[in-house]
Formats: structure tokens, C-alpha cells, sequence
């Protein structure tokens, strides 16, 4: 029986080896990894938003190798159905054959879903996933279906060619954990990936830790302590992003229409956790919370006419909350 | 949370924090105090020297006791500010964080004081660790904050201004007085009392026959206008003030008794109404419900004669005077003037005489004029010898001149 130490110091090293290994498939871009391996821990779902061919579906394809964990892709379009995510009830006849009714379970039931752009699906397909994402599980004509864990929902969405697109509603933008951006690669990184993919030589992605590990380093994650004042100014910050509030700043109170929900304050917290942990830490910083703010809030303000024609984004929001708001 | 610190083992994590986290409070507070006294200190100069400039506040005591005061004052005053800012123990353990760059390892600790859970105890652990090799010392050096930097910065520029703001005024009281125009000078006591007693002789027509007073031609600086004292009637010992005007009388009654200037156009302007004026009589007070006599009432005849030249200065006569007398001395012949010495001098050149220190002293207001009695004196015998040498170039002698018309009690 390993002690706490020991654990800690454990995930401490998985951390860092899964950063790495990912790292020889994923060239660069080393933040955007450690953000989704935070939401791994955290069990917690990302929205990937980025242009094609940047590597999303390479980097979450990496993770699930690397995690042995059993990775499953959903393709959206305009036509899919809820039945084509989630499953279907099928009669199926048996050697003896006797038929009956048994549920087949769709690509919704993998440890890691790439569901690959997800605002081109209709918001019927879109609310299938709503339960997923919260519940961690599924229901069929009444049966519910859990889901395995740990199970991590990775969407992706692609801001240019808006046309025949179907934006996310609020209520399943505040279920994901957090909002990726995947920006374009460097010149060395280009150079890099270019190297890895018209050469023959194509790195081998090595099995970090099983699925049981893997469950018992999320279970660490709630152990972090994190002090009472530091504790407050995660959620002065979250306050801080509703134009009602007291610590509304005043770009807050000009363009933003409606803050963060308590998800927000609950993900930045969970997040800083992990962070502090791969740092060796025990306990959560504000330098945690302050790196974690802009991944966990910027798709949970919704910003107002006026705020969208003076093209302000979520970020520069969140980069005014965490500029004004000091810690006590 | 002392009394928790108390009962804690010292050998513990928990207790050796404590103790270290109880160590840099002592710390802080000392630094605090440090501080707050240096801005105390800054606190009371300032208002020392607004209180010299505003208010003419004099310390009356010996310098050892109002430095003690000042002392007892400023460690009164830091001990009050540090006590009311004292830092807690939670403070503390924000203040290492901070500047041992520890990411609220010791915050977080100092709240897992009592350890209920493993990960407490490696919390405090952890923060022990990072806590072996620290000294309050070295985390809290003793030197002054930001805060108390500016303030001292604030301070001090405050008390240049002052000082500065002292100079000017005294220039300007110098400009003023050389166009024959005193004016209100900032905040001053004695200048208020002057332009109070301005006001009360305006009021009851003094100033405007020694206005009057004031024609070209009237004032002759040389010792030898004889018709001018053939002219001069003797005093009259009524100080009647309702009688005008009186300011004739500046250049008359007293310039006949003591000096050889006679104005003769005030005195042929109303010969038969002649009196002293106030300005004429300063060792007498005048009769209830009259202006004051006042020692600047001297200034109201310079008003008047300043406005034919600068000769009628009457520190500028003054300094002839003792020109003069440096001339004598060396040709071994001393001249008439000096027989009066030079208050006399000084006043026969605007036609009444400056009164002398002693007579001065000998008045109603004698405190006051005490006050400046012993400068005034040294002043003048410095002034006397560096003239008698006559290395003083043209320049600072007027400069001089009008200094001690300036300072002259």
C-alpha cells in the first residue's frame, strides 16, 4: 500500500511521463497539452476550437494510446442522429433462436469521444450528448446505460465557415470543463511536424499507465488543500465576470451580458488542483488559478451586442477580471 | 491563535511553524514600528516647520527638552500606528509566501495548524522544509517601505516648499517695502498687526497726508538744509489723531526736534495745524479709541517717501549713515549725523527719527521687540565693520540697506 507521499509523488511522474510521450506524437504547443491532461484528471470534458489540420484529432488519438484507453470518433454533420451517438435497440436473434431486444451502444461509450465538429450537428444530435457529458451515462427507452470511466468527451469546432454551422447552446458550452484554443504551430514546430509525417521514421506511442492507474490518480486530485483566502479569490474572480456584481470590472459591466456559472468557480478550483499537484505541490497558488482562469471561464461569458462590435473576446474579459482583481 | 501556538508540541511540524510564523510576527511588527516612527518623525517636522512659517510658532523651551518631547512624541505615535497594524499570524504567513516566492505553501499550512488528515501533515512538513534555512531577519530586513518613502519624499518636498515659500515672502516683503507698499505678507502675526494698524491710520486720515507728504523736492538726505530747520515749529505734546493732517506733521514736528530734513511743502501746506503723527511718536501710545501707535508705522512714512527715490529708504539712509561714518572714522573727522547715530539717521531721512533698539525695547510692546532686539544688533555691527573695510560691493550694500529696513523691529 503505497502512502499519500508516495501517490503524490507518483502522479507527479505519470504526469510528466504522459506529457512526454504525447509530446513525441503532438509536436510543441506543450500547453494545450497539460490543459488536456488537467481535464483528463479532472475528468472533465474540453472543447477543442481550432482550424483544420492543426493536430486535434492526433493529439486526442496520442492521449487515448498512451492511456491505453479505448478512443472512439464521432464525425458531425447536418444529418446524424441522436440514436447514431448514443445507440440503438436492436432485435437481435440468438443460436437458439429465440429474438430479442439488446442495446447497441454507440461510439458515445469510449473512455476518450473525439466528436469532431460538434457545431455542425443539429441541436438535437448536440443535446444527446448533454447527459453524457453530466450524468456519465445514457438513457434508452428507460434503461440507463453508464457510461465507463474515466470517460472524456473531446469536441472540436472550427471558428471560420460558420455557414450551416449550429452553435452550441449555453447550457452544454458550461458543461465542458474547459475551452481550448489550438493555435497555429511555430516555424520550428511546422518544421518539426513536418519531419514526423513524410519521413518513414513515425514515433511508437508507449503505454504510460493502465486504466487503474489512471482512476487512482484522479482520485488524488480531490485531496489538494487549498486555503481559504485563495479559495476566495478564485470565486472574486468568477463573481467578477457578471456584470451585477460588486467586483464587476468595468469592462465587465460594458460588454458582457451574463458571467460565469458556479461550473466555472468548481473547474477553476478542480483544475488548480491538478495543476498544483504536477507542480509537486499540495496545495493550490493563486499563480495555479491565474493560469487556469482563461481555459475554465472564456466560453462561460457571453458577451453583449455591443461587446461583439467592438470585437472584445471572452479572453480579454477574463484578462481584465484577473488583471483588476488582486488577491487579499 | 497564540494560545493554539502554546499548546502545540515545539518538536512538531505544526509547532515549529508556529513558532517560526510567531518569530516573523515579531519581525514585522519591529519593521512596522521602524517605519511608522520614521514617519512620525517626518509627520512632526512637517508640521513644525507649517506651524514656523503659517503661524510664527517659536520653541520657547531648550533645545533638550523639546527634543525629548519630540522623542516621546514620535515613539508615542509609532507605537500607535504599529499596535493598530500589528500583523496577524495569517499575515505572516502571507508575508513569507510572498517573499520567499513559497505559492501559499505556509498559507495554506498555518491553516492546517491542527492536522486532521495525511495530507496535512505533509503540508506542514512541506512547509517546514522550505522554512529550515529562513530567518525573519533576512525575509524582513529592517529598512523603510515604499509607503514610508513617499511619504518621506512627500515630506520633505513639503517642508522645501515651505522653507521656500519663506524666502519668497521674504523677498517679497523686501519688494514691497522698497515700492513703499508693505502689503499682506502670508500668514504673519506681526504683519497682520501692521496692516491692522495701517488700516486704523488710513481710517483716521494718517496716511494720506504723509502721502501728501510725499511731493518732489520734499525730502533733501543732505545734513545741511538749514532753511528747512529754520521752518520747523517744536512739537506739540498732543497726539490728538482727529486733527489732519497729521501726516504733515511726520515730516515736521519730529524732523524738527531731531533731524536736519525738514518736508517743506508739508510743513508750509498747514503750518498752523501741525501735530504729530502717530508715525512721529512711536514711544507714546496714543489716547483710547485711536490707532495704536505702532513701530511700523515707521513703514507709512516709507511708503510715502519711497516714491521719490530710493534715497528716502530708510535703511538705505541708514547705511549712508554708516557709510559715512566709515568715511569720517577714516578721515578722523566724524560728521554731525553720527552724533544721532543711525536710527536717527535713518529716520531724519524721511523726516522723523527710527527709534533705537533701546528705545524700542523701552515700549508697551517690548516682548515682542526683544525678540529680535539681540539679531537686530549683531546685524548692524556686522553691517558697521564690513562697511568700515569697505569690501562690500554697491550692489549688497543696497541689498543691505533694505535688509534691515526690512527686519527692523
Amino acid at each position: 500500500m503505497k502512502t499519500l507521499q508516495e501517490q503524490f509523488s507518483a502522479f507527479t511522474e505519470l504526469h510528466s511521463r504522459l506529457k512526454d510521450e504525447v509530446s513525441k506524437a503532438f509536436v510543441g504547443q506543450s500547453k494545450l497539452v497539460e490543459h488536456l491532461l488537467i481535464c483528463l484528471f479532472c475528468n472533465g470534458h474540453a472543447l477543442l476550437e481550432g482550424l483544420p489540420g492543426l493536430g486535434k484529432t492526433m493529439l486526442v488519438k496520442t492521449l487515448s494510446e498512451a492511456l491505453d484507453l479505448r478512443f472512439s470518433r464521432i464525425q458531425c454533420t447536418p444529418d446524424l442522429m441522436p440514436a447514431d451517438v448514443i445507440g440503438t435497440t436492436m432485435l437481435i436473434e440468438d443460436a437458439r433462436g429465440i429474438q430479442r431486444f439488446e442495446f447497441q451502444r454507440g461510439p458515445l461509450f469510449g473512455n476518450i469521444v473525439l466528436v469532431d465538429e460538434i457545431n455542425r450537428t443539429t441541436p438535437k444530435t448536440q443535446s444527446a450528448f448533454l447527459e453524457a457529458m453530466q450524468e456519465q451515462k445514457v438513457t434508452v427507452l428507460g434503461t440507463n446505460h453508464p457510461l465507463e470511466m474515466p470517460f472524456l468527451l473531446l469536441a472540436t469546432q472550427n471558428p471560420i465557415e460558420l455557414e450551416g454551422t449550429y452553435p452550441l447552446p449555453e447550457a452544454q458550452l458550461d458543461r465542458f470543463f474547459f475551452k481550448l484554443k489550438v493555435a497555429y504551430p511555430t516555424l520550428d514546430e511546422l518544421s518539426r511536424i513536418v519531419d514526423l509525417t513524410t519521413t518513414e521514421t513515425s514515433p511508437k506511442i508507449e503505454r504510460v499507465c493502465s486504466r487503474d492507474e489512471l482512476r487512482e490518480m484522479m482520485s488524488l486530485v480531490k485531496k489538494v488543500k487549498i486555503a481559504e483566502d485563495v479559495k476566495r479569490y478564485a470565486l472574486r474572480v468568477t463573481l467578477a465576470t457578471h456584470p451585477d456584481s460588486a467586483e464587476a470590472t468595468d469592462r465587465v459591466r460594458r460588454y458582457v451580458s451574463y458571467g460565469t456559472s458556479p461550473r466555472a468557480a468548481q473547474s477553476m478550483i478542480l483544475a488548480a488542483k491538478v495543476k498544483a499537484l504536477s507542480s509537486g505541490r499540495y496545495n493550490v497558488s493563486i499563480d495555479d488559478l491565474r493560469e487556469i482562469a482563461p481555459p475554465a471561464l472564456r466560453h462561460r461569458i457571453l458577451l453583449n451586442f455591443e461587446g461583439e462590435v467592438a470585437k472584445v473576446t471572452a479572453d480579454d474579459i477574463v484578462s481584465d477580471v484577473l488583471t483588476q482583481i488582486r488577491p487579499t | 491563535m497564540n494560545g493554539r501556538f502554546s499548546d502545540m508540541d515545539p518538536m512538531s511540524d505544526a509547532g515549529w511553524i508556529s513558532a517560526k510564523l510567531n518569530a516573523v510576527r515579531r519581525r514585522l511588527f519591529l519593521v512596522l514600528f521602524a517605519n511608522s516612527l520614521c514617519m512620525a518623525a517626518c509627520g512632526l517636522v512637517f508640521l513644525w516647520v507649517l506651524f514656523s512659517v503659517f503661524f510664527h510658532a517659536r520653541l520657547d523651551r531648550p533645545p533638550l527638552i523639546v527634543a525629548g518631547w519630540a522623542l516621546c512624541t514620535c515613539v508615542f505615535a509609532a507605537a500607535l500606528m504599529s499596535f493598530f497594524r500589528a500583523p496577524s499570524a495569517k499575515e505572516g504567513a502571507k508575508f513569507l509566501d510572498s517573499r520567499l516566492k513559497l505559492e501559499q505553501r505556509i498559507e495554506t499550512a498555518y491553516e492546517c495548524l491542527a492536522p486532521k488528515e495525511e495530507i496535512d501533515r505533509l503540508l506542514l512538513r512541506d512547509a517546514r522544509l522550505r522554512l529550515v534555512h529562513f530567518r525573519p531577519s533576512a525575509v524582513a530586513p529592517m529598512r523603510l517601505g515604499g509607503a514610508t518613502k513617499m511619504v518621506m519624499c512627500v515630506g520633505l518636498i513639503a517642508c522645501a516648499s515651505l522653507a521656500l515659500v519663506q524666502i519668497l515672502n521674504g523677498w517679497n516683503r523686501l519688494a514691497r517695502r522698497d515700492v513703499g507698499n508693505p502689503g499682506p505678507l502670508i500668514g504673519q502675526a506681526s504683519n497682520q498687526a501692521q496692516n491692522k494698524d495701517q488700516a486704523a491710520q488710513s481710517k483716521n486720515g494718517f496716511m494720506r497726508p504723509v502721502q501728501q507728504s510725499a511731493a518732489p523736492g520734499i525730502i533733501n538726505t543732505q545734513p545741511d538744509s538749514g532753511p528747512a530747520r529754520k521752518n520747523a515749529r517744536p512739537a506739540p505734546s498732543s497726539a490728538d489723531t482727529a486733527a489732519p493732517p497729521a501726516g504733515a506733521q511726520a515730516g515736521s514736528a519730529q524732523g524738527a526736534a531731531e533731524s536736519p530734513v525738514i518736508p517743506q511743502t508739508s510743513v508750509q501746506s498747514n503750518p498752523a495745524t501741525s501735530k504729530p503723527a502717530p508715525s512721529a511718536m512711536p514711544t507714546q501710545p496714543g489716547p483710547p479709541g485711536t490707532a495704536r501707535p505702532s513701530p511700523f508705522a515707521s513703514q507709512s512714512a516709507g511708503t510715502a517717501s519711497t516714491s521719490v527715490g530710493t534715497a528716502s529708504i530708510p535703511g538705505a539712509a541708514s547705511i549712508r549713515a554708516l557709510e559715512r561714518r566709515a568715511n569720517s572714522q577714516s578721515a578722523g573727522a566724524p560728521s554731525a549725523p553720527d552724533a544721532r547715530g543711525d536710527a536717527g539717521v535713518a529716520g531724519a531721512a524721511r523726516g522723523q527719527a527710527m527709534p533705537s533698539v533701546q528705545a524700542a525695547l523701552s515700549k508697551s510692546d517690548a516682548a515682542f521687540l526683544a525678540r529680535f532686539a539681540g539679531q537686530y544688533q549683531a546685524n548692524v555691527l556686522a553691517a558697521e565693520k564690513a562697511l568700515a573695510k569697505d569690501t562690500i560691493p554697491a550692489g549688497f550694500r543696497k541689498y543691505i540697506a533694505a535688509y534691515f529696513a526690512a527686519i527692523h523691529p
